[in-house]
């Protein structure tokens, strides 16, 4: 018998990337809704972000995503591998919940060890080993955790979710106060995972951290998500043009709109009367205050 | 001052808002308030102590002194039939003690004043010492008292004299003058009891005192002098003290302690050391609650909550650490116990047994808290708090004799109770696997439910 497979399509091919398929999530504690009907997919090799304030849902759908709450409404499925609520599901999976969570008492060597005997890796040291050196703490590997800087323990966090080699990383604000030095590297780590093929959800309030690390960004707020996009494609469909402020002698100001910004910034600097200039991009930002009347960071 | 204010009703807000708190400021001293005050307060002792007793004589004045026992506010007087089962009581802590009045009690009482003692054997639990204090007080006081009824029984009087006086003509080795002062004593006890002309002066003269406000009159009459005598309350009752006084001891309580009615070496430790295991499981339990709280607050649950294990395997680690802590603190004590402390164990089987039982009820506490007090800071607080209470309610920091009724009922639900009793049974108080059943089916069930409350938090966290 001869079989005939049609050519892959593009769906075809989404479809096979796809590593996390979470479909019209609901969840409320008493009468407050923390995620209202959220759908979303992400790919292998793909940092998806969820950009929102806090209270906007997004470590409930983490939670929900990890199958730690159980949703009122909707499903969650690792493709390949299930609901999470299988084991094979949850080998799959690596996570850096918001908190520290890592023993203090134990040394860093020590925390991953043992997570990679519950992880059910098969030569736990050498594992933590590899992660301590991908984290860059492996000189200090039999410190204990508790002398660890806030930046380090950030990287131990992030080096048990990583232990295994999982297909899929579920990172709930990995870098929430940590120093930019610190956080440049995590996103580094954490660009490189996706690099290697793993599929990134990602948390985060942080507009820069989005913009510079995420392939595809949802933005939520009030348990909805708005809108799901590349960050140039949310800035097109949602962002202003860019705005070129020029400040001129007697405290005037003018800021003009425009898709050139270089003409304008040009015929500015002819002026003679011209003692200030300024170009304003639209960012995410922008996109979150088109979508929902009000500033991320309010 | 509006800031001041400000500040004062937000930190009231907070407490108000925080349980453990709440617990703290309310609900912890009112349940020590309720514990210390039934224990200090109304109706404390009333029928406290509880006194095995075993009449070999069943005479009038046996049976009197059962009588003054029992109307005696903090005993309750169980009689037994046999010497066997008023151990067994005692060895299992249903009595604090047992007393045996020799058949020949009456004889021996009606020869008092001529130097007759009546030996009461006294067995007593030797982990309530305190009662064992109190109870001897009783046990020669109600002697005294008994003696003083017979008095008022002119009738048995006359023939405690007379049988008395017999006793003093015969008796061998006396003294001539020890024998010439009870010669009196007994004349004189004549003139109140015996002779009417005699009862007719001291009647005018006890009177002739009541009018200066002396007590005077003795009410509560015993059973024997039934017949009316109407010179029963007209006898002096500081005479008769002072006759009763120039006796010897009427009542002597020979001592023994169940250890030595075992055949066992008595020692103390042997009574704290159960104690000091009780004591060191709570640490466990508080520890191991805080320890689990802790993992839930820092995030550290999540990475076992999402590992390819069932949550019940999780749970089950949980439980098996603090088994084996617990395991491991009864397993030190003891040996500090038995090589340094010489505590001698009855059987070793049993022992073990009550370890294991002890060890899996209390991981199943730690369990339990853990599921109901969710921060670390709860658990460790308001969970010692909680144990301190099951360990003062369990009879582990007051007497069990001092409690009133409903808080000596009320000590069946603390687990340390349980857990004493059982380790008891197995070091000194010679339980059989039979008597150890009842304390280590309840120890069990106390592990299972508290496990069972940790997988419903667990299940609850869920949702």
């Amino acid at each position: 018998m001869i079989v005939h497979l049609r050519p892959l399509d593009r769906e075809d091919s989404l479809y096979l990337l796809r590593m996390l398929q979470l479909d019209g999530l609901m969840k409320s504690f008493g009468h407050i809704k923390a995620v209202d009907g959220l759908s979303l997919q992400v790919h292998r090799g793909e940092v998806f972000g969820l950009l929102g304030p806090n209270g906007a849902g997004k470590s409930t759908t983490i939670a929900m995503a990890l199958g730690l709450l159980r949703p009122d409404a909707g499903s969650v499925n690792y493709t390949g591998y299930g609901s999470p609520a299988l084991a094979l599901a949850r080998r799959s999976v690596g996570v850096a919940p918001q908190s520290e969570a890592i023993y203090d008492q134990l040394s860093g060597e020590e925390n991953l060890v043992f997570f990679g005997r519950l992880l059910g890796v098969a030569d736990p040291l050498r594992a933590a080993h590899a992660a301590l050196d991908r984290v860059g703490l492996l000189p200090r590997a039999k410190d204990r955790a508790r002398t660890y800087s806030g930046g380090m323990r950030r990287r131990l966090n992030l080096a048990a979710a990583i232990l295994h080699s999982p297909a899929l990383l579920l990172l709930d604000e990995p870098t929430a106060g940590v120093d930019p030095q610190s956080r440049a590297s995590l996103l580094e780590l954490v660009r490189s995972l996706a690099n290697e093929g793993a599929a990134v959800l990602y948390t985060t309030h942080y507009i820069e951290e989005a913009e510079r690390l995420c392939d595809r960004v949802g933005i939520m707020e009030s348990g909805r998500l708005l809108d799901v996009g590349g960050v140039s494609e949310l800035l097109a469909r949602h962002g202003r043009e860019t705005q070129v402020i020029v400040e001129r002698t007697g405290e005037r100001v003018s800021r003009i709109a425009t898709l050139d910004p270089m003409r304008e910034v040009a015929k500015a600097l002819t002026a003679d009367d011209v003692i200030g200039l300024r170009v304003e991009r639209p960012d995410l930002e922008t996109v979150f205050l088109a979508l929902t009347g009000r500033s991320l960071r309010d | 001052m509006r800031a001041e204010v400000a500040i004062a009703l937000k930190d009231l807000r907070l407490l108000a808002r925080d349980r453990t708190n709440a617990f703290f400021v309310l609900v912890f001293p009112l349940a020590i308030a309720i514990f210390f005050g039934s224990v200090f307060g109304i109706g404390t002792g009333a029928g406290s102590i509880s006194l095995a007793v075993l009449n070999e004589c069943n005479g009038a004045l046996a049976q009197a002194y059962v009588r003054d026992l029992a109307s005696a506010a903090t005993l309750k007087i169980v009689p037994v039939p046999s010497r066997e089962q008023g151990e067994t009581l005692v060895r299992r802590g249903t009595a604090s003690a047992m007393i045996v009045l020799p058949a020949d009690f009456d004889a021996k009482a009606s020869r008092m004043l001529s130097g007759g003692q009546i030996e009461i054997e006294f067995l007593s639990d030797p982990s309530r010492s305190a009662e064992r204090g109190l109870l001897q007080g009783l046990l020669t006081q109600m002697g005294f008292q008994t003696m003083l009824h017979a008095f008022e029984s002119p009738t048995l009087a006359r023939s405690l004299l007379s049988q008395s006086r017999l006793a003093l003509m015969v008796a061998p080795d006396m003294q001539p003058q020890r024998r010439k002062d009870i010669a009196a004593l007994l004349d004189a006890a004549q003139t109140v009891t015996g002779d009417p002309e005699a009862s007719v002066q001291e009647n005018a003269k006890a009177k002739n005192i009541g009018k200066h406000g002396e007590n005077r009159e003795v009410s509560g009459a015993v059973g024997d002098d039934a017949n009316g005598d109407t010179n029963t309350s007209s006898i002096d009752n500081s005479k008769r003290a002072q006759m009763l006084s120039n006796m010897p001891e009427m009542v002597r309580v020979n001592m023994r302690e169940l250890a030595q009615a075992t055949n066992q070496p008595s020692n103390p430790f042997a009574i704290t050391f159960p104690q000091g295991i009780a004591w060191g499981l709570m640490g466990c339990v508080v520890a191991f609650a805080a320890s689990l709280a802790e993992e839930r607050s820092r995030g550290t649950m999540v990475r076992l909550a999402t590992a390819p294990i069932q949550r019940m395997q999780v749970l089950l680690g949980k439980w098996i650490g603090c088994f084996t802590s617990c395991m491991v603190v009864i397993l030190l004590l003891t040996l500090v116990a038995v090589t340094l402390l010489h505590v001698q164990v009855q059987s070793w089987p049993l022992l073990a047994l009550g370890s294991v039982t002890c060890a899996f009820a209390f991981s199943g506490l730690a369990m339990g808290m853990a599921g109901i007090f969710r921060s670390e800071g709860s658990a460790r607080s308001a969970g010692s708090a909680v144990m301190l209470i099951l360990a003062m309610v369990g009879g582990g920091t007051i007497p069990l004799a001092f409690m009133p009724p409903f808080l000596r009922t009320a000590s069946g639900i603390s687990p340390f109770h349980w857990a004493i009793i059982s380790i008891e049974g197995a070091v000194w108080r010679g339980f059989s696997l039979a008597e150890m059943a009842l304390p280590l089916l309840i120890l069990v069930v106390v592990g299972v439910l508290g496990f069972f409350v940790s997988v419903l938090a667990m299940q609850w966290s869920k949702n």
